[in-house]
């Protein structure tokens, strides 16, 4: 056994050898502060604030100092904090503080630091250190600002390491050092970014968020002229309650309703709900599948309800869009349909009044309701995109008391689901729910059982199993990979060639969905042990299981009905139109 | 190529040369050794035969032919060399650091010379290409490396050129390449050429650099010597501590201790500049005092008076006139926060506005900050203001207190030796000049009429 005794604060710990000294000291549950620091992911040692003393080796940062026997470590002595209120003071010199307006006014790391160390502003009684210039760039879904960047580097980390593209990092030098995109590229637009953000869910502080959607969505909601609808993805409600103190993991039926409520005071004026295009994206992406393998391929067939992943295959391997399913992904649908077909029958209103708002786990959904090919006859399929964050903001901005709200069910049929289009949220999730469909049309029988944990949990980023239909005589492979480093993994096998997949689900996040990057942030310490995006995902299957009438697209009868009305089948010409969709190469931007 | 034919081409070489080697271009040959320098403005540097003639590959050839690696690092050791890059890490200590397992190990002689006073390396190897790559040689011996990278400064033009050269010519008489003088022992040199950033001299910087990735400093541990060059244990020596080594295996560690002092062996060599009257490249025994070196440089200029001794430019160091009898040396620098530095001498006279001086380098160095962590890239931007503030007269008390503060934190708190060195920078200023500093804040002073404009 390998194991390391060494003293942190006077207490006796036993590690395991290769611990850190931060490591350690958590074990402990003693607190050492991190800004730069995330396990297993970012120990760069840039911002200071971890260090310690180590008897002989006076202050050390902790978060990438190996634990030695018989280290003594004090992390709490007049020198470690005279230390970090330094590192602070410096840190609050170059900050553009506006905290009253800021989307991170409740989760800054920094601020709560500058709280605790009660540090004083010491450099902003002189002009003289007035030095730097803020820099805000903003691209469709992810604006930077430098005035509220403490330069941590953790984005650098989760995008070159966890989602692969390295498109943020360090330029230039000494304090004219800037957080920003690499290579030539103007914002993270021109560049081979994904916009997944996962980025800005390791910021500390505001310098890099989703961006802000709010105020357009506020000004369509106080024009008269506009029919503003309202829809929100399946892991939305497994983390919508995080914002307003429940546990990560809350059960959808606890939370579910009050944000329906939500919506309905925010002055929506419809509200619906994506998991019901969830269901039309089943039929259409599973009937896509059945006819790809009747009638030749091109297999294995890949989903495209990711918009990180969409803009990672066109810039990174564009060879492999023919693979690609033409499938608009749920919310898009739900936009088109809603505009072009139901809006104009049912509600007796013009496609170009009725105003399209997502609430997305996601920041990629806004790169993508600005994709050129989103619209039809000039009409935007989806006007705004919140983030599961900006909704939780709006609804604290406007005094809604969330945790006393009572809930509340939209009748309207675009808010109907099934079990199938909820656990899209989920990594797997669309996989299952497209098993469950293509299954029972291809054998003309029930699936004998509906929960298929092979393609269920987080652990892998790449997940497989192979699905017989007995009468059909077909072995099918489907694989499940989430996150860019599982996606540049799967490109390689594909290139191998050596395995045979019929049905591929790509996600552009690690853990899917409910892991978006637009999720509510968790901060790093408090994830010890704890996998937000397996407990979210939990929360999004026991609804699978206990909440609802139908678990299988087909059998929604709403779903059933939109066919019957207006699409005619999966797949025919007016789905084509409306639900579909085209790609094109980008791999220009990785230059 | 084997011993016989090393002798041959020495004899051979020696006829041809006549007397040319007997040129000795010391000034003062009682104070002044030659070490390093023995074959610089001496031989042909294009020639490999006329250093051969000189001893060159003598001590690969009997490293690899007689001694163990552990014996070549062991007579490193007790030689007492110490890094000439001017930190004066144990070298030998260094080589012992490297894991003994076998497997890929890179050495990196660090020839990024960004010490703007200095130019010792760029001597070395535009003059005596070979004496550092037998260094290197043996050091890939001694550690197990079959591959050397040299580090080369951008501004090098001519060593690139020179060096690559005598890389060529080495590998055609078999002292480079494959099974070196017919031994098993294989060790190949490429020439790196680096970017132009100063911190991108500092070690690990040069392997996030060779690697390809931006020139930044990264945390250590793990040190290069265990997790170095694309994860591989590496040795990072500076030029001069490269090109020693060959003469300390020829000669044995008593040979090479018998030069300077306990503790600070050896013979450094010295670029003085400043307000002397002669400013010159210069190789002494280390323990050698600050003014025996300025009297070397033909004392001060106009008959001035000294007032600082400056090492390692621009992370200087400084001393003031009452430590002109200190002797140069390790122990006796480190104790003052001092650095001997690479071998950049600056010498400043009364004329010098030590508080304009500590601004002009500390300012610099937020330029060639790297960005990475907070205490440098925002304290040295801090510091450089709160000079000027000092500068124009507008600052208080409080204002040089928080100086001190930032002093001990950027020594204490940065992540690589830039930020620390900086600390350094201003404590020795704040140290040895606090009179002066007190007199611009509290009587808008500057007795070398520079401030206050
Ligand atoms: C900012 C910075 C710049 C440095 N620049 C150089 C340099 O230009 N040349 C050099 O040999 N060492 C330089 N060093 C020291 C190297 O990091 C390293 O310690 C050295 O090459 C080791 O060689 P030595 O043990 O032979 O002295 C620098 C260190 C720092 C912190
Ligand atoms: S990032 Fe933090 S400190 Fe900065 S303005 Fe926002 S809340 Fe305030
Ligand atoms: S959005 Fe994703 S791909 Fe783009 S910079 Fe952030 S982490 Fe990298
Ligand atoms: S943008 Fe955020 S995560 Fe990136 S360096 Fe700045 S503060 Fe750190
Ligand atoms: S001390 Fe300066 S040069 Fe070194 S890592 Fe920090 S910012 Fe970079
Ligand atoms: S340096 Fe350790 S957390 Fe930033």
């Amino acid at each position: 056994m390998n194991k390391i005794k060494l003293t942190i604060n006077n207490q006796e710990v036993e590690v395991s050898k290769g611990t850190t000294i931060l490591e350690a000291a958590r074990s402990l549950d003693i607190k050492v502060p991190t800004l730069c620091y995330l396990k297993g992911i970012s120990d760069i040692g840039a911002c200071r604030m971890c260090v310690a003393e180590i008897e002989g080796m006076g202050l050390k940062a902790t978060c990438n100092l190996e634990a030695n026997e018989g280290m003594k470590v004090q992390t709490e002595s007049e020198e470690v904090v005279k230390s970090r209120i330094r590192t602070l003071e410096l840190l609050a010199s170059t900050h553009t503080f506006e905290c009253w307006t800021c989307p991170r006014e409740e989760s800054c790391y920094f601020y709560d630091y500058l709280q605790f160390y009660n540090v004083e502003n010491t450099y902003h009684d002189d002009h003289k250190f007035m030095s730097n210039t803020r820099i805000i760039n903003e691209s469709t879904a992810i604006t930077l600002d430098s005035g509220k960047c403490v330069q941590c580097g953790a984005c650098t980390q989760v995008c070159a390491k966890i989602q692969t593209p390295a498109t943020l990092d360090f330029n230039n030098r000494g304090i004219d050092t800037i957080i920003a995109p690499t290579s030539c590229g103007e914002t993270l637009d021109d560049i081979a970014c994904i916009s997944c953000g996962q980025c800005s869910k390791v910021c500390p502080t505001a310098a890099i968020i989703e961006t802000n959607h709010i105020k357009r969505v506020e000004a369509a909601i106080k024009d008269p002229n506009k029919f503003v609808v309202v829809q929100m993805a399946p892991a939305v409600r497994a983390a919508i309650g995080e914002p307003f103190e429940y546990p990560i993991g809350t059960p959808v039926r606890e939370v579910e309703g009050k944000m329906y409520r939500a919506l309905k005071e925010l002055g929506f004026d419809l509200v619906t709900d994506t998991n019901y295009a969830a269901d039309l994206t089943i039929m259409e992406e599973g009937t896509e599948f059945i006819d790809r393998v009747k009638n030749g391929g091109p297999l294995p067939l890949f989903t495209s309800c990711s918009p990180g992943w969409l803009r990672y295959i066109e810039q990174y391997r564009p060879e492999y869009l023919p693979n690609l399913s033409s499938a608009k992904s749920p919310h898009m649908m739900q936009g088109a349909f809603m505009k072009n077909f139901y809006a104009p029958d049912e509600l007796n209103k013009d496609a170009s009044e009725v105003y399209m708002v997502s609430i997305m786990p996601c920041t990629a959904k806004k790169y993508e309701i600005a994709r050129p090919e989103m619209e039809q006859d000039g009409i935007r399929d989806v006007d705004a995109v919140l983030t599961t964050r900006e909704l939780a903001r709006m609804i604290k901005q406007h005094g809604i008391n969330f945790r006393h709200l009572e809930d509340y069910k939209p009748e309207n049929e675009l808010a109907q689901y099934t079990g199938a289009g909820t656990i899209f949220g989920a990594s797997g999730g669309v996989m299952e729910a497209a098993v469950r469909t293509v299954y029972e049309i291809l054998e003309g029988e029930p699936l004998p059982n509906l929960d298929i944990h092979a393609v269920r949990g987080v652990e892998e980023n790449i997940k497989e199993a192979t699905l017989k239909l007995p009468k059909t005589g077909l072995e099918v492979n489907v694989a499940i990979v989430h996150g860019g480093q599982g996606i540049k993994k799967m490109f390689e096998i594909l290139d191998k060639g050596e395995k045979e997949y019929h049905f591929i689900e790509f996600m552009g996040c690690p853990g899917g969905c409910v892991n978006g990057g637009g999720q509510p942030i968790v901060r790093e310490e408090f994830m010890q042990g704890l996998d937000v995006a397996e407990l979210r995902a939990q929360a999004l299957y026991q609804s699978d299981k206990e909440d609802v009438e139908f678990r299988k697209s087909h059998m929604s009868p709403v779903i059933q009905r939109a066919y019957e009305k207006y699409l005619e089948k999966p797949g025919s010409h007016a789905a084509h139109k409306y639900l579909h969709t085209t790609y094109t190469d980008q791999s220009h931007k990785l230059k | 190529m084997d011993i016989k034919l090393l002798k041959k081409i020495k004899d051979d070489t020696l006829k041809r040369v006549g007397n040319k080697f007997d040129k000795d271009y010391r000034t003062n040959k009682e104070k002044e050794v030659r070490i390093v320098l023995k074959n610089s403005y001496v031989i042909d540097k294009d020639s490999i035969d006329e250093y051969i003639a000189r001893d060159g590959y003598f001590a690969l050839n009997k490293a690899i032919t007689e001694m163990k690696p552990e014996e070549v690092t062991e007579v490193v050791k007790d030689s007492g060399l110490k890094g000439r890059s001017g930190g004066g890490f144990p070298t030998g200590l260094k080589w012992g650091f490297i894991p003994k397992e076998k497997g890929q190990k890179y050495i990196i002689c660090n020839a990024d010379e960004g010490e703007s006073a200095a130019t010792i390396d760029g001597v070395l190897m535009r003059q005596d290409p070979h004496s550092v790559l037998e260094g290197m040689a043996l050091a890939g011996y001694a550690i197990g490396a079959s591959k050397g990278y040299i580090y080369l400064r951008y501004e090098y033009p001519v060593c690139l050129e020179v060096l690559n050269k005598a890389i060529e010519d080495a590998k055609e008489k078999g002292l480079l390449g494959k099974k070196i003088l017919g031994t098993d022992f294989d060790f190949e040199v490429e020439v790196f050429r680096g970017a132009g950033a100063y911190v991108c001299g500092e070690e690990s910087a040069i392997i996030n650099s060779i690697e390809g990735n931006r020139g930044n400093s990264k945390s250590k541990p793990p040190f290069p010597a265990v997790k170095g060059l694309f994860s591989k244990p590496t040795l990072i020596n500076n030029v001069e501590t490269l090109s020693v080594v060959p003469q300390i295996i020829l000669n044995g560690a008593d040979w090479y201790k018998s030069t300077g002092i306990p503790g600070s062996e050896g013979s450094k060599v010295f670029t003085l500049t400043g307000h002397l009257n002669s400013p010159k490249t210069v190789e002494v025994p280390l323990g050698i005092t600050i003014r025996e070196l300025i009297e070397l440089g033909g004392g001060m200029r106009d008959n001035r008076k000294f007032k600082a001794f400056v090492t390692g430019s621009p992370n200087v160091t400084m001393l003031g006139s009452e430590d002109i009898d200190l002797p140069v040396a390790f122990p006796e620098f480190k104790e003052r926060q001092v650095m001997v530095g690479s071998g950049g001498v600056v010498i400043l006279d009364d004329k010098t506005c030590m508080v304009d001086f500590t601004h002009f380098n500390v300012d610099l160095l937020n330029i060639e900050s790297c960005g990475r962590c907070t205490p440098c890239r925002v304290g040295t931007k801090r510091a450089a203001q709160l000079l000027e503030k000092i500068k124009e007269g507008s600052a208080s008390l409080k204002d040089l207190d928080k100086l001190i503060e930032l002093a001990e934190h950027l020594r204490t708190a940065s992540l690589c030796g830039l930020g620390q060195a900086v600390g350094m920078t201003m404590h020795t200023a704040m140290n040895s000049f606090k009179d002066e500093f007190l007199a611009h804040i509290n009587e808008h002073e500057c007795a070398a009429g520079k401030c206050f404009k």
